[in-house]
């Protein structure tokens, strides 16, 4: 199937090549030839015949250049050849521990838009991949969708590559299956205007979700022992605040603190049989106690993370659904994740910024965000999603509210993103080497214009 | 040469005579420079030692007892020679109703023997054509001018030959007149032909203009030279002006180096009766 990325471009092309059409019927006739000895007495003039012709001659010549240019035309507009696919797409995006069991995932998904158990009764049929229908799913795997706002770029990335990629799609249909446990919905609020369309929600494989979820009881936060710093450190005034009534002295010597924070980089990474086991224990479910340490050290180069080539600068931080906006020093690249370890949060360009480690007694966090110690960056509001992410309990706070209203209610519920939203303008895909490909050619073609120009000039002299 | 009939009809009687004395030849109709006894009386002079004791005036040795040598003119000949160019140019106008460059430079060349010839003068042609070369030196028997007007007859013009080597072999002490269009070595033509006169030669230079290099034609046309295929223009009727005034300008400066160099200038258009354009020539460098 033919496709075409900027119609207009080849519109022209079509003029232009009806106007060499046009311009082959003028025909510049060659003067008649006269012997004339005194011809070098004959002034230096420049004189054309034009005539019309009704019928066109040199045909191969005409069609060579009507060629030429329906070519150009071509190439400057896009215009590409692509088997024939899918008119409608399903993107379904699901957290990345569900990748070992993607035939699960993949069954679910058509059991689940069959049954109708999506949200927003939305029962369109959704084929396998292997399917040539109408519809075919596009499996988009992502980290951390604890926070579902990650799916939505996720999904508008993958939509406009397969724009840039294939020909023929003209719907997008956009499903999340989200984990039941959530952290928070102000990312998913922040980008979802960037999905034209409806967005349908899928509980994970094996989970259901309750039929009506109330909200606000999940804020339960744990007091934060601040260790292994400097008397100044920022973080145990930040935590302090935090916890009215508890000053930094207090936090220290508090016995009931569960959340401890290491400051300091010499403390073995994941150590948590070191801690006090008579600490009291701190849980989001009742009964199981639990004990929090998160590694954070000062220099943000946390034990088991690998070093950065060349150190670079990341300008905000993402936790809890809010982003912290300031320029943050690089020095470690990530992990890859463990199966019993997921990010809780990420750099501006989604590289994971901050781990959770589930052991045996509780959890490890380990956080590389480097906060200089005279700024006052952890003070704003924006600061309290990391922060929160820190002394959350482990498995993270569990959200809870009614999905199906606040995650999805945009736009009408059955309407499908159009593909058209997704096109790429050429100007944008451009290639480096054509930015620097079109001046070239351009100075090239006014190179050849002078060339030509100084030839004539030279065989009039 | 039936073509030249009625030329040579209305040149009878012509004869080309020399405004000065000729040098010293084989007796003939022209005056001489050198002072002969025989023939018409002109001087008296003293009698010098070696002088021919037969040319002694005895009658005036007897009556004044000084001895006086009778003196009188001698006639001699003049050989003209006629150099033609037989460049590709001189075809110009080719076809046609228009009397070409060459076939008036042939009348020309046939009219002016025949006057010389009439003159008691031996008349010789040299043309120059191609990559050949027609020498006939002068001659004064009977069917000479038939013989000359033959072989122009048979000469076909191309080429770009040099002229000026061609004037070179011309002796001194002739008349020499030169049929050609100026568009070929004039510069080396012009010093060849001072060379000539300087050695005592009288050169006449007649320049033949097609009257179709004056009056162009009213369209648009690549005018290309005949003798330098190169050498292309386009031609419009607005440069038509333009192209008259240099032209003219070529004829005037053309004019001006042949004077310059001794040698005399006659412009013929091939409008003109070959006839007449004789006269006009003979009038100018005759008596």
């Amino acid at each position: 199937m033919w496709s075409v990325s900027s119609p207009w471009v080849l519109g022209v092309a079509g003029l232009g090549a009806i106007g060499v059409l046009a311009l082959h019927l003028l025909s510049v006739h060659r003067p008649p030839e006269l012997l004339l000895p005194t011809a070098r007495f004959v002034p230096e003039t420049m004189a054309r015949a034009v005539a019309r012709q009704r019928t066109p001659t040199d045909l191969l010549l005409l069609l060579l250049r009507i060629l030429a240019v329906l070519a150009a035309g071509a190439a400057l507009s896009g215009l590409r050849w692509a088997p024939a696919g899918a008119r409608e797409i399903t993107l379904v995006v699901a957290d990345r521990r569900l990748l070992a069991d993607s035939i699960t995932l993949r069954a679910h998904v058509t059991r689940s838009a069959a049954a109708g158990r999506v949200t927003r009764e939305r029962t369109a049929s959704v084929s396998d991949t292997a399917a040539s229908g109408p519809r075919e799913i596009e499996l988009i795997w992502a980290d951390g969708l604890q926070e579902p706002g990650r799916a939505l770029p996720l999904a508008v990335e993958r939509a406009a590559r397969l724009m840039a990629t294939r020909a023929g799609i003209e719907r997008f249909a956009l499903l999340v299956v989200a984990p039941a446990s959530l952290h928070g919905t102000e990312s998913w609020q922040a980008w979802r205007a960037a999905w034209p369309g409806a967005v349908q929600l899928l509980p994970e494989p094996r989970v259901t979700w309750p039929d009506s979820l109330t909200p606000g009881e999940g804020a339960v936060w744990l007091p934060v022992r601040v260790t292994g710093g400097p008397p100044t450190d920022l973080l145990v005034s930040v935590f302090a605040r935090l916890t009215p009534g508890i000053s930094a002295s207090q936090t220290s010597a508090s016995s009931a603190v569960t959340v401890v924070v290491e400051r300091d980089t010499t403390t073995a990474a994941g150590n948590i049989d070191s801690l006090d086991a008579t600490e009291p224990a701190a849980s989001t479910d009742a009964g199981s106690p639990t004990v929090v340490l998160v590694q954070w050290p000062i220099n943000g180069r946390p034990a088991g993370w690998p070093m950065r080539d060349v150190p670079d600068t990341a300008s905000a931080v993402s936790a809890g659904g809010r982003a912290l906006i300031a320029p943050f020093v690089r020095a470690v690249r990530a992990p890859a994740l463990a199966t019993n370890e997921r990010a809780i949060a990420w750099w501006s360009d989604g590289e994971v910024a901050a781990i959770e480690r589930m052991v045996s007694h509780g959890c490890v966090r380990t956080v590389a965000i480097v906060v200089p110690s005279s700024s006052d960056v952890l003070l704003t509001p924006a600061a309290g999603g990391v922060l929160d992410a820190v002394r959350a309990p482990c498995g993270g706070r569990a959200m809870s509210w009614r999905l199906a209203d606040s995650l999805v209610g945009f736009g009408a519920p059955d309407a499908l993103a159009p593909a058209a939203a997704f096109r790429v303008s050429a100007a944008l895909r451009m290639s480096p080497a054509a930015r620097w490909l079109q001046p070239a050619l351009l100075v090239l073609a006014l190179l050849a214009l002078g060339v030509e120009w100084w030839r004539r000039q030279a065989m009039r002299g | 040469m039936a073509a030249y009939g009625p030329m040579l009809d209305a040149l009878r009687g012509v004869r080309w005579s020399t405004r000065s004395a000729v040098a010293a030849a084989a007796p003939g109709v022209h005056r001489s420079r050198q002072r002969g006894t025989a023939g018409e009386f002109t001087e008296y002079r003293l009698y010098r030692q070696g002088d021919d004791p037969r040319a002694l005036d005895w009658k005036l040795l007897a009556r004044s007892d000084r001895a006086f040598v009778r003196l009188s003119e001698e006639r001699a000949l003049l050989p003209t020679w006629v150099v033609l160019d037989g460049s590709a140019s001189m075809a110009f106008p080719e076809g046609g109703a228009a009397v070409s460059k060459w076939q008036l430079a042939c009348a020309l060349a046939v009219g002016l023997s025949a006057v010389a010839h009439a003159s008691g003068d031996p008349v010789g042609v040299l043309v120059a054509h191609g990559q050949s070369l027609l020498r006939m030196p002068p001659r004064t028997r009977r069917g000479t001018i038939i013989e000359i007007a033959r072989a122009l007859d048979a000469i076909l013009c191309g080429g770009d030959p040099s002229l000026a080597a061609l004037v070179a072999q011309v002796p001194a002490r002739v008349r020499c007149v030169i049929l050609t269009d100026c568009l070929g070595d004039l510069d080396a033509l012009i010093r060849q032909a001072s060379v000539l006169v300087a050695g005592g030669a009288w050169v006449e230079c007649v320049h033949v203009v097609a009257a179709a290099e004056l009056t162009l034609p009213d369209a648009v046309y690549l005018a290309r030279d005949p003798e330098h295929a190169e050498r292309a223009q386009v031609l419009a009727p607005r440069a038509h002006a333009e192209y008259r005034a240099r032209f003219a300008a070529f004829r005037e400066d053309a004019a001006q180096r042949w004077r310059g160099s001794g040698a005399g200038y006659s412009e013929v258009v091939t409008n003109e009766a070959p006839a007449r354009a004789v006269r006009r020539v003979v009038a100018r460098t005759g008596v």
